[in-house]
């Protein structure tokens, strides 16, 4: 494995800074590159020590519609100006020096290549160097405890630097100020994400009961608008669409009449107000008053007829006894037909006004 | 007691009745006579029992003074019903009616001596059977006639 790559395992632990092994830079690079960090670093310092200079004071560091970082929109006046020349006149002064810086370390090298080129200079040299090869092989083997003592020191002493910047610092306002959720949320393949997603997993992890328990149906029922619902419903149109008569041949009848209470609905009922109801309507009085009239007619008929037979029988008798031929004799005889008596009050024309008679 | 007649019955209306129909109705009037009387007698009880309770006994009535009680209830039920509208309730159930010699109504007196005639001889009635025009002893005296009248309306009273 590369010596500068980071191994896997280690991941989430706090790895030491680790530089591929590249060519060493010209100096007069490396001199200017390590001015322009200085001064960019100073810069940003001042800027962020300006500004919570401000925010200390009460006020915004940066004025309306004014945002930061944009010094080159305008240009600089008065101090920036004098200082941002400074800047300048200092970076110019490094490359200077970077290069006579430069050209001296040449010129040192070459003149410590003549004095280093005897054999007696050389000896006590290869000795220097074989004992600071001795240090370094020892220092390598050293390194890992080393890097590992370092990182279990970071590795306690990180998470309370992190807590105390985040004790620090609004993330929430943080996140609305600098992050662009709306970019964010474009660029997301929500499909994809969806996709991912063990739906039926989420579900069984939801404990559906506890949420109806939450949920106050009652509050919910009192805002939906029933009557406005029920008055944009067409009821006539969807009584015509259901088919009565599947839904009748559906039904089992016999488990319903299974399920009904009967006794109970009986109890409910109030029997002697329905009787008197029903005995009202049918005006049961005038019919038993009817029927007992028409068994007695028909008794007092029957009686009649016997008594008038036998009357008549009785007369044929007495006519037979005395002689005075067959018939039904004198009790046939109209009450106001011609007596024998010629006295019309003995016995004469009488009429019981047979027009009322039936 | 409005019964509708038979064919039969309805050829009869307005004849003379005979002995047997007669006779049924005189023993209805008898029975409703003697339950009157028994009522009668009850009644005194009730009244005997209401003022003196604790010393109530039966009355004790002789056979006498009861058959005079029922003679005279019989002769004032007579009397009322041949009156008003010629029948009793004997009458009434059996479809006669007394009717008077000249007109449809029998007077108050007439009604009367009927009665009182029926109440002491009541063996008279039995003269129908013999008689040719249906008449009993006491239709000969008074002169009524007893006719079959099934019919619901009444004569006006006298």
């Amino acid at each position: 494995m590369d010596e500068g790559a980071v191994s896997p395992e280690r991941l989430g632990k706090v790895v030491p800074l680790r530089v591929a092994a590249q060519p060493p830079p010209p100096l007069e690079q490396l001199v200017e590159q390590t001015f322009r960090i200085a001064i960019g670093m100073t810069a940003l310092a001042s800027e962020v020590l300006a500004e919570a200079v401000a925010r200390t004071l009460g006020r915004e560091p940066f004025a309306e519609g004014e945002a930061p970082g944009d010094e080159t929109a305008r240009p600089a006046s008065g101090v920036p100006l004098v200082a941002g020349a400074a800047i300048g006149v200092a970076l110019e002064g490094a490359k200077w020096g970077a290069r006579a810086a430069t050209t001296m370390v040449r010129s040192a090298e070459l003149f410590f290549s003549l004095v280093t080129s005897p054999e007696f200079v050389q000896e006590p040299l290869r000795q220097a160097g074989t004992r600071l090869g001795t240090l370094d092989a020892r220092w390598r083997e050293q390194r890992p405890r080393d890097e590992d003592a370092a990182a279990a020191f970071l590795r306690l002493l990180v998470p309370q630097v992190v807590d105390a910047a985040l004790d620090q610092i609004d993330l929430n306002e943080l996140v609305a100020e600098r992050i662009e959720l709306d970019r964010i949320i474009d660029r997301l393949d929500l499909d994809r994400v969806i996709g991912r997603l063990d739906i039926d997993a989420i579900v069984a992890r939801i404990d559906l009961d506890r949420i109806i328990e939450r949920i106050d149906v009652q509050a919910i029922v009192e805002r939906v608008p029933i009557d406005e619902i029920v008055s944009r419903l067409d009821l006539d149109a969807i009584v015509a669409s259901v088919d009565l008569d599947q839904v009748v041949r559906r039904v089992d009848i016999q488990a319903v009449a299974d399920r009904i209470d009967l006794q109970a609905l009986v109890r409910r009922l109030d029997l002697t107000a329905i009787a008197s109801e029903v005995i009202d309507e049918l005006n049961l009085m005038q019919l038993i008053q009817d029927a007992m009239g028409s068994m007695t007619n028909e008794t007092v008929g029957g009686i009649r007829v016997q008594s008038m037979n036998a009357d008549r029988a009785i007369s044929r008798l007495r006519e037979r006894l005395l002689g005075r031929g067959g018939g039904d004799g004198p009790a046939s005889t109209p009450a106001n037909a011609p007596s024998e008596a010629s006295d019309p009050a003995a016995g004469g024309p009488v009429d019981p006004q047979p027009e009322e008679r039936p | 007691m409005t019964v509708s007649a038979p064919p039969m019955a309805r050829g009869m209306q307005g004849q003379r009745a005979g002995v047997i129909s007669r006779f049924l109705a005189d023993a209805i009037d008898l029975l409703v006579v003697i339950v009157a009387v028994v009522g009668v007698y009850f009644a005194v009880s009730g009244v005997r029992f209401f003022l003196h309770p604790h010393r109530f006994s039966w009355p004790e009535v002789s056979t006498m003074r009861l058959s005079a009680l029922g003679w005279i209830l019989l002769i004032a039920y007579l009397t009322i019903g041949w009156a008003n509208t010629g029948r009793t309730w004997g009458k009434s159930v059996l479809g006669l009616r007394v009717v008077s010699s000249r007109d449809a109504g029998l007077p108050l007196w007439r009604a009367f001596v009927r009665a009182a005639l029926c109440a002491l001889f009541p063996v008279g009635l039995f003269w129908s059977a013999v008689s040719s025009r249906n008449e009993s002893v006491q239709d000969l005296l008074v002169r009524t006639t007893v006719v079959y009248d099934w019919g619901p309306k009444l004569p006006p009273m006298q």
